[in-house]
């Protein structure tokens, strides 16, 4: 038995394909049970995200099954076979549980690293349960993707540094103020950026956000959905003393905060620290602030510039998490060639056993014995005679299984029973 | 042998938190926490392995350096303990180092004076002046990685240090609390010392060297305090001035022990 994989993702297919192909919940249930009727595929599971659609097969024949499975899907997404061929990618054995590790951990996501992905595979393995894919194959890969994902997660930083502009200027607020709860944001403007720029000053536990906007309808609008104050435009440069983060972006053409509107906001501050991002193009802060004592400027430059470290800062954490991925990968193959020896030693006790009983009748009708105490004990005598004969080589099965060496027959049974020279 | 275990735990402690530094494993982290703490463990050992001496460590160089540098371990585990930063390992092991060097290179030395009458006011005026000394130290070491990193985000460099030194307002923060420890453990150890002298010789000489020395560190330090305390002082000046301050307890040591010692 092994994985195979089928998927495409947003390095093989165009955004339009992706949303073709994607699965929603509705369908999960119908596509699992097409698949599943396929008597030689055992197992099976889909991710379906928005930036990736995979099919994870557990078959004896790879080739074969990852065909039927390109079938159902070109059926599903009404499109032809060859065509879909372009967009996919196919991977087997120990590439695919590599894979698999590779994306739960974030490696192979758009932005490397997104911590969201991690959720989503847990998501896939539960729909899996749900809808009958699931078998001792695919559960052990659950626990082996879950166990390397999070070892990836705590002891490499690739996570760590945030590779979204919004996102980088929050960070770049934490570095400064480190616990932001203690802390206010004034927001200047209301579109997209300062958007995503409240909505994880939000997550980052922000202790209150004001949001001021030329029109006063769109600052109420951002207010309300991140629970925030609003403040009257015209009323902001006198305000500034009370935020410590500043972000701002606006289209206007001329400064909205000057050196000496920041210089009036220190005096009154007793000196804490002020932290304005500029998002704005054309700038909406004076970047002449950043002379200003206790006060640090931001623009849109700087924070590429954050962005672009963190960007290189998490290729190479990825190196590290590599490591991890290859230890969980031979950890599971550890797993996966131990239950071959234990399907070993299971049929070997069972016809150790048959023979046992076997034995026993023969026994027990030729010497005309009808005491089913006698056939007990004749029984338990060669059962205790079985498990002694068995136990040295079975115990050095087991062992030696897992170091991967090849011997000859000879060598073979001198190591299992112990033989000497 | 302790001296050589110690100085080999504080050697692996500050080689650990520097490639903690630099790779930002976790493992190295806990790995240099466990050398620091048996440093700890071996130079107090070591202390007490003093007594059997014919010089008692209150007496000897060797002693004072030695609680210099548990008293800098003590500083350093306090700090990790309330805010789990320990970049600021990288300035106080090689202190520690340091100071065990000292000590073993000074071994015997006896300490300039009459010889010490000891009291109970004896082991609270001590060991509470070198804590507090260890605390100016570790605030001096917060106030310089306060103006690295302060630097760092003014020039915009996102470079290792940016990354991995704490926020600014946590180095603030760790400044302001081993400020205040100092000078409140400081304060007691003076105060005790002043009794002790007075127990000692039966009264209080103003002009001893190590007195007037202490003082002027007290006043230096309580000038900061106060200041910050009653008109307030922005983080950037109270680095500083935990900066110049030490200064003071740099003369009053190091000129005690080898400038009057003679």
């Amino acid at each position: 038995m092994q994985l195979a994989v089928l998927g495409l993702n947003h390095n093989t297919a165009p955004v339009e394909v992706r949303e073709t192909l994607a699965v929603s919940g509705d369908e999960l249930s119908q596509i699992y049970a097409e698949i599943m009727q396929n008597d030689r595929i055992y197992e099976a599971m889909i991710i379906s995200t928005c930036n990736r659609v995979e099919y994870y097969i557990v078959t004896d024949d790879f080739l074969c099954n990852i065909e039927s499975v390109l079938g159902i899907v070109s059926e599903h997404c009404n499109m032809e076979r060859d065509q879909l061929r372009k967009y996919t990618y196919i991977h087997c054995g120990e590439d695919s549980v590599h894979h698999i590790f590779r994306v739960a951990s974030g490696l192979d996501s758009l932005v490397m690293g997104e911590p969201q992905i991690f959720g989503q595979v847990k998501e896939s393995f539960e729909a899996c349960r749900e809808f009958g894919g699931a078998g001792t194959f695919i559960r052990k890969l659950e626990e082996y993707t879950i166990k390397t994902t999070k070892k990836v997660r705590t002891y490499t930083g690739i996570g760590e540094n945030p590779v979204s502009v919004s996102y980088a200027a929050v960070e770049l607020a934490a570095k400064i103020f480190g616990n932001l709860k203690s802390h206010n944001a004034l927001i200047i403007g209301a579109g997209e950026m300062c958007e995503l720029a409240a909505k994880h000053l939000v997550t980052s536990d922000i202790g209150s956000i004001t949001v001021t906007n030329r029109t006063m309808e769109k600052a109420e609008k951002l207010a309300s959905e991140v629970n925030g104050n609003v403040l009257p435009f015209e009323n902001y440069r006198e305000n500034l003393k009370d935020y410590d983060i500043v972000i701002s972006s606006t289209g206007a053409t001329e400064l909205l905060v000057t050196k000496d509107d920041a210089k009036n906001a220190m005096a009154q501050r007793k000196k804490r620290p002020m932290f304005f991002i500029d998002i704005a193009v054309p700038r909406d802060i004076d970047p002449a602030i950043n002379e200003v004592e206790n006060v640090y400027v931001y623009d849109i430059d700087d924070l590429k510039a954050v962005v672009e470290a963190n960007k290189k800062q998490r290729e190479k954490e990825a190196v590290k998490a590599e490591e991890y991925i290859q230890q969980g990968l031979e950890n599971f193959y550890g797993w996966l060639d131990s239950m071959k020896i234990v399907t070993v030693i299971k049929s070997l006790r069972a016809s150790f056993e048959d023979t046992i009983e076997a034995e026993v009748q023969r026994f027990a009708q030729k010497n005309k014995v009808e005491s089913k105490d006698e056939m007990v004990k004749m029984h338990y005598l060669l059962s205790a005679y079985m498990n002694k004969v068995l136990h040295t080589p079975l115990k050095n099965l087991k062992n030696k299984s897992s170091e991967g060496g090849k011997y000859t027959l000879d060598e073979a049974m001198k190591i299992l029973f112990e033989l000497e020279d | 042998m302790y001296f050589d275990l110690a100085l080999l735990a504080c050697v692996l402690s500050l080689l650990h938190v520097t490639l903690f530094f630099f790779m930002g494993h976790k493992k190295l982290e806990l790995t240099a926490n466990l050398f620091a703490l048996l440093g700890l463990v071996l130079t107090t050992i070591q202390y007490v392995m003093l007594y059997k001496t014919p010089i008692p460590p209150f007496e000897s160089l060797t002693g004072v350096l030695l609680l210099l540098s548990m008293a800098l371990f003590i500083g350093y585990f306090a700090m990790y303990i309330k805010y789990k930063r320990p970049s600021i390992g990288l300035f106080v092991f090689p202190l520690a180092i340091i100071f065990v060097m000292l000590s073993r290179f000074s071994s015997g030395v006896e300490m300039a004076g009459d010889s010490v009458v000891v009291t109970f006011w004896l082991y609270i005026h001590l060991p509470f002046t070198i804590l507090g000394t260890a605390f100016f130290m570790l605030s001096t070491l917060t106030g310089v990685m306060y103006f690295i990193q302060e630097r760092q985000l003014k020039n915009k460099n996102f470079g290792i240090i940016f990354r991995r030194f704490p926020p600014l307002d946590t180095i603030n923060n760790l400044n302001n609390t081993t400020l205040y420890i100092g000078f409140y453990t400081f304060t007691i150890g003076l105060l005790a010392g002043v009794v002790w002298m007075f127990y000692s010789s039966g009264r209080v000489n103003f002009y001893s060297t190590k007195l007037v020395f202490a003082l002027i560190t007290w006043i230096i330090y309580s000038s900061i305090t106060f200041y910050k305390q009653f008109r307030g002082m922005s983080p950037k000046y109270t680095a500083l001035s935990t900066i110049v301050g030490f200064i003071s307890v740099l003369v009053t040591y190091v000129g005690v022990a080898f400038f009057v010692m003679g």
